[in-house]
């Protein structure tokens, strides 16, 4: 990699020392989005506009709004499962199907934009 | 005989009409360094040796990296401090969604977008940097606005970002430095200007 340093008239171009190199390659490391991230803006990315900005502004959302299916009737179940201890197995069977039902319909809305 | 004070007044009205064709003295501006356009990839660009005598500093490029994305951003750091010593704030426009985000003790001040490598071919993204009494004790603030186009394929492609950021450090600034946000470099055709403002 190199560098150009200007100074009043004279423009050098230089390569970088290796700690140099070592530290600039850490630092893009750390800028750059991870594979999730990507994944997360790319699904936001084809929301209709007012659902994107939502999603946008609320972090966790973003995660519903990409995870894949199983994953998110997984965390729903999990989330269930504390919340409605008291129910019985059953029951909770049931509003684990209905809030996935729900949360997935919703999805599949606003993807096809008639929430928007 | 032509009266002495007829020929000050016109010595003074040439004076001034001098000092109007020239565009430094009317805008109140110099360039520090000659317009720079890259001839090849780089990873930094560093302006050095800066000068003192001026009140503010401007600096203008149109940038572009070799990050694979339509997108890339810029960062800027001053007198080679890589301490998390830098804060901003910006916000962006994106087709009709508006945004905003904020950084605290980074190890370099984002400081606007850039055209990346998946961007129309030959296109690089403007840059503007206001750097404020950049000589002065206090901390040093930065004003910027930057766009991005991409490859124009959607309105989605399209961003404009406005940033206020703000160096702690005390010190002159002697040196500054861009650097691509994820690059990992600025590539051959950026251009670079410096100036300073009286």
């Amino acid at each position: 990699m190199k560098k150009l340093i200007i100074e009043g008239k004279r423009a050098l171009y230089v390569d970088l020392t290796a700690e140099e190199e070592a530290a600039r390659l850490l630092e893009i490391e750390q800028n750059t989005p991870t594979a999730e991230e990507l994944a997360i803006e790319a699904a936001i990315a084809d929301a209709p506009l007012s659902a994107r900005a939502w999603f946008q502004a609320n972090p966790a959302a973003k995660l519903i709004w990409s995870m894949p299916v199983a994953e998110l009737a997984a965390e729903i179940a999990s989330l269930i499962d504390v919340s409605f201890a008291g129910l019985s197995a059953a029951n909770r069977t049931r509003w684990k199907l209905l809030i996935t039902g729900i949360t997935l319909a919703v999805r599949v809305l606003v993807k096809r934009e008639r929430l928007d | 005989m032509i009266p002495v004070e007829f020929i000050r007044r016109i010595t003074n009205l040439e004076l001034r009409l001098d000092d109007l064709v020239k565009p430094e003295v009317v805008l109140g501006m110099s360039l520090i360094a000659p317009p720079q356009t890259l001839t090849g990839s780089v990873a930094t660009v560093t302006f050095s040796n800066i000068p003192a005598g001026f009140r503010h500093l401007l600096l203008m490029a149109q940038l572009r990296t070799d990050r694979s994305a339509e997108i890339d951003a810029a960062r800027l750091q001053f007198n080679g401090d890589t301490g998390n010593n830098y804060d901003e704030e910006h916000y962006t426009a994106n087709s009709t969604t508006l945004s905003a985000a904020a950084n605290i003790a980074a190890a370099s001040m984002l400081i606007g977008a850039t055209e990346a490598a998946n961007s129309r071919s030959l296109n690089s993204g403007p840059l503007m940097i206001d750097i404020f009494n950049y000589t002065s004790a206090a901390e040093k603030w930065v004003f910027s606005r930057s766009a991005a186009f991409g490859n124009v394929s959607a309105a989605a492609d399209m961003f404009i970002q406005n940033f206020a950021g703000r160096w702690r450090g005390t010190g002159a600034i002697t040196s500054l430095t861009l650097l691509p946000n994820t690059g990992p470099n600025f590539v051959s055709g950026c251009t670079f200007q410096l100036y300073g403002v009286r």
